[in-house]
Formats: C-alpha cells, structure tokens, sequence
C-alpha cells in the first residue's frame, strides 16, 4: 500500500474509533451530568432560600434565568437569579437569592468557575459566600478591613477581581430581576387569584362561611345579600354582619372577613382570608394573638387601638383600614 | 529497539532516576498550576495516571499499525479520547473534583510527560514495559505533585487536606499558593533531587 494511503487511513481509523467511544462515553454521561447541574441548582436554590419548596422558572435572557421560589402553600418566599458573567479567567455561574421584595440578598451560591484554584475560586468559600446575606444591593468591595456598610463585602486578598467580578454579577441580576418583575407586575407580586368580590368560588364561600363560624360559634345561618353577609342563630335572630374586605398590603392585596354585631357598634372580630406579605414580617399579620386585639373594639377602629407589628407597621394599619373601610360600606347599605 | 529492562525497572525509575517532574522536567504547567492545595494535587495526579496508562495502552496496541509520519497526531487523538473520557467521568460521577480541577483536566491533552511516554517508550518497547513505564511515570508524578500540593497548602493555608495543622499563630504566606510559591518550591525539590543524586553517584 502507498504510504499515503496507509497514513490516511490509519488516522481516519482512529479517529471514527475515538468519535465511537467519545459517543458512547458521552451518551453514557449525559443523564448524571444533567442530573448534577439539575441537582446543583436545587441545591443552591434551598441554600439562597431555605424555605423553598417549590419552585418555578422564567428565562430573562440568555445568561439569566429567574427562579420563583415559593413554600409549601405555593406562597412566593423569595426571587433567586442564576446568572454568569465574567470573571477572572473565565466565566462565573452563580445563583443569588432576594426576598420578595428584592430588597435583601438572602444568601449566594458560586455554581460554576474556572477562576485560579486556591485564588480565584475561593469565591466558593462559605465565608465569601455568607457576607452576601442580608446585604442590601447594589453591593460594594472593601479591600483588607471589615465591611462596616449593609451594603459592603470583603474582597479575598490575592482575588480582588474574581471577588469584584461577583459582585458586579449580583449587582447585574439584581438590576434585571427589578426591571422583569417590574414589568410583569401585574400578574407578579400576588397570587393570581385577585378575583373581585361579588364573583367568589364555591370554594371561597366556604372558606368564608368557615372563618365566620370560628368568630361567632352560635352561627346557624348566613344569608348574603349583596355584599352583606348576615349570621343568624339557630332561633333565627340576626346576630351580626360580616364582610369581606381587600387592601394594599405592605406586598400586595389583603383580604380579610370581618364581623360586626347587630348595632354595628362593635367589631367581633376579623380573621384573614389572603395576603401576600413578606414571611417572618409582614405575615405576622396573621398571628392570632395580633388578629385577638380587634376582638370587641368600638367602630371605626382607631389606630391606637390597635398594637402594630414591630417591622409590620404598614401590614397593620393596611388592616385597620380595611375594616373600616368595611365597615363605612355595610353601614351604607344597611341604611338603605 | 533499547535494550530491554525488567518490569520492575521499568516502573521504579519513574518514581526516581527518571521522575517526569523532577528529573526530566516535563509536564511543569499542570504541576505549577494545580499544586496549591492537596486534593487538587491528588485529583489530578489519578486523572494524568488514567490517561497515562490507557493511552500507552492502546498506542502500544496499535503501534505497529501506525506510519511514522503521522504517529503525533495519531497519539494526541488516542490520548485526547482517553482526557475527555476521565473529564466527562469526573463530571458524572464527581462533581465536586471537576468542578475544583477546572480547565486542567481537559489540558491533560497537552501534558507532554503524556506524549512525551508515547514518543520515548511505548512506541519502542514491548506493551508489558509500557505498561509498567506508564504506571511508574503516573506515580512519580502524583508523589511530586502531591508533596508540592501539601507544601504549599501547608505554608498558604495553613491547612493540609483541609484539615488546619497549624494553631492560630500561623499566618499564612500567601505567596506560597500564588505562582511564584509554586516556582520556589518546584526549584528548592529539584534542587534537592539533584543533591542527592551527586551524593548517590560520588
């Protein structure tokens, strides 16, 4: 055989025989990779959101996609965006957590870097890591002391523009994920159910009908008439009326149920239908020994009747409002 | 052909009188880059011992089959076969290494105590040799590049394996976990390879 022949040949031989086992390795591959990047993700998303338990994406764009995290009540907990950009040798792939206000970082993960081994890619570091949480962005750097700002971090010495390079993602996706949020406001920041009163589920009634009881034990029969729910005892008595209420929260609408007795006079009590307002704060709003305080009250509510939440005073007054507002409205049509 | 050794042989003079790292000098660019921390060094070290020894193994197969002028890129697709296939098993099954090694296992392409082995034995002795040549040369590299790797992450860290050695008097020297740690401490183990070898022969 010719030598060119041979060589060409031989070399084709070898490489269809590599592409073959390159193939079979890959194929054979795929699936754990996948599932390691697929794992890696979740990992990170409960490490920048504990409470996750579910959660949804949204593509922002090519380097950023969105992860709606949300708890076991399908309540949004919290925004978390994995995204890349440069680093200092090549590209770093992170994930960072907000709450659902975006106002704090929650926590950071590094899910991918080719940065300098023991340099560069000590931006893996938990320390590095953790100095993110409740930090507000945009983040800053200090060099060689302690970060005294709620909105510094220290830089890693020998790896200031890897360190540099993180912040600037974080700071990045911050800014996307206020503009996409912003823009698909309307369906975001609460649940989609923001049905109008007067067109309520079956379900809802129930629910309604359920919370009523709780406030007033000896409810026997509820009638509705428009908007008014009138409670009746077993002999047939009116015994008070109820209506539902919604107000801007501190993230969103509230809907509440409140009860009044028969003279209008005083408030029996409120219980809370929906809310979306930040977990740990704002959701206090929820605790029974606050929704206790407006048990008996005199109508209107006044302020200083009412005890607000420490770090929830605008989810509080939101309620004290919406009673009032509630009450403003059946007394109206009780006049007529 | 040279002369025939035995296997032996053929493995220990890997591990001294021909070191990859020390002696010959070969493959520097991984060893420098990777060796700052131990676990690094020993991932590594086992990802150039797969490739090594797989790749003497096949070319040692096909070696007769094989023109001579088209032996070198005959050898780097059957060694890049082998380098892709511990990078994709490393990603599989061990995310975590792959993750830390970076680009420095996809590079095991280029190590040229790697093709270096391909050009200077296996082609010329029998596959039994090769192998054991393969193995030697892999564990000279691992034990240097290991040493390297707790020296500095020794001196950088102040850790070894991740494990703290040193109290809270130490303070790190950073310089050693940077480039030019891994020059001096490179230079400073030649240095005393060559010492012992002059004591050895006077």
């Amino acid at each position: 055989m010719r030598l060119e022949f041979r060589m060409v040949i031989v070399l084709t031989l070898i490489a269809i025989f590599s592409g073959f086992v390159l193939s079979y390795t890959y194929i054979s591959t795929r699936n754990d990779i996948e599932k390691n990047a697929e794992m890696a993700k979740k990992n990170a998303l409960v490490k920048v959101l504990p409470a996750t338990k579910d959660y949804e994406e949204k593509i922002i764009d090519k380097e950023t996609t969105l992860l709606i995290a949300k708890d076991e009540n399908g309540r949004i907990i919290g925004y978390a965006a994995m995204t890349e950009g440069a680093g200092f040798q090549g590209k770093i792939k992170l994930m960072v957590g907000f709450d659902n206000t975006l106002t704090h970082i929650t926590g950071l993960e590094i899910l991918e870097n080719v940065e300098t081994p023991g340099l560069g890619n000590r931006i893996e570091e938990d320390w590095f890591k953790e100095q993110y949480q409740n930090r507000v962005p945009p983040i800053t750097y200090v060099k060689g002391k302690k970060p005294e700002k709620e909105n510094e971090i220290q830089a890693i010495t020998g790896a200031t523009i890897s360190s540099k390079s993180v912040v600037k993602i974080v700071n990045a996706a911050h800014e996307k994920l206020r503009t996409f949020l912003k823009i698909n406001s309307s369906s975001q920041p609460c649940d989609e159910d923001s049905s109008k009163i007067g067109e309520k589920t079956d379900k809802e009634i129930k629910t309604i009908i359920e919370a009523i009881k709780e406030l007033v034990p000896e409810t026997k029969e509820i009638t509705k008439i428009d908007d008014i729910f009138i409670v009746q005892d077993s002999e047939g008595n009116r015994i008070g009326y109820a209506g539902i209420g919604v107000g801007e929260g501190y993230n969103g609408e509230i809907k509440i149920i409140t009860l009044f007795d028969i003279s209008l006079k005083h408030l029996k009590g409120i219980k809370i239908l929906e809310h979306c307002e930040t977990p740990g704060i704002g959701s206090k709003i929820e605790d029974p020994e606050f929704l206790n305080q407006f048990t008996n009250k005199v109508l209107p509510l006044k302020e200083a009747e009412i005890d607000v939440i420490t770090g929830a005073t605008i989810s509080s007054k939101s309620l004290i409002e919406i009673v009032n507002k509630v009450y403003e409205r059946i007394k109206k049509e009780l006049k007529k | 052909m040279n002369k025939k050794h035995s296997l032996g042989y053929d493995f220990i003079k890997g591990l001294f009188k021909e070191n990859p790292v020390l002696i010959q000098l070969l493959g520097l660019c991984s060893v420098l880059a990777v060796s700052n921390t131990a676990i690094n060094s020993i991932s590594m070290g086992l990802a150039v011992l797969f490739v090594l020894f797989f790749s003497s193994f096949v070319i040692g197969l096909i070696k007769n089959i094989i023109p001579s002028q088209v032996r070198i890129p005959s050898f780097i697709v059957v060694i890049a076969t082998f380098v892709t296939i511990a990078d994709l098993f490393f990603k599989a099954k061990f995310p975590d290494i792959s993750k830390a090694l970076g680009p420095y296992v996809p590079l095991i392409v280029v190590n040229c105590i790697i093709l270096g082995r391909q050009e200077a034995f296996t082609q010329k002795n029998p596959l039994l040799n090769s192998l054991f040549d393969a193995l030697g040369m892999s564990v000279g590299y691992i034990i240097v590049i290991l040493a390297l790797g707790i020296v500095r992450e020794a001196l950088g860290f102040g850790t070894v394996f991740g494990f703290r050695i040193f109290g809270s008097w130490f303070h790190p020297l950073i310089v050693m976990i940077l480039p030019p740690g891994a020059f001096l401490t490179l230079g400073v183990f030649v240095g005393l390879m060559n010492w012992i070898s002059s004591k050895r022969r006077a």
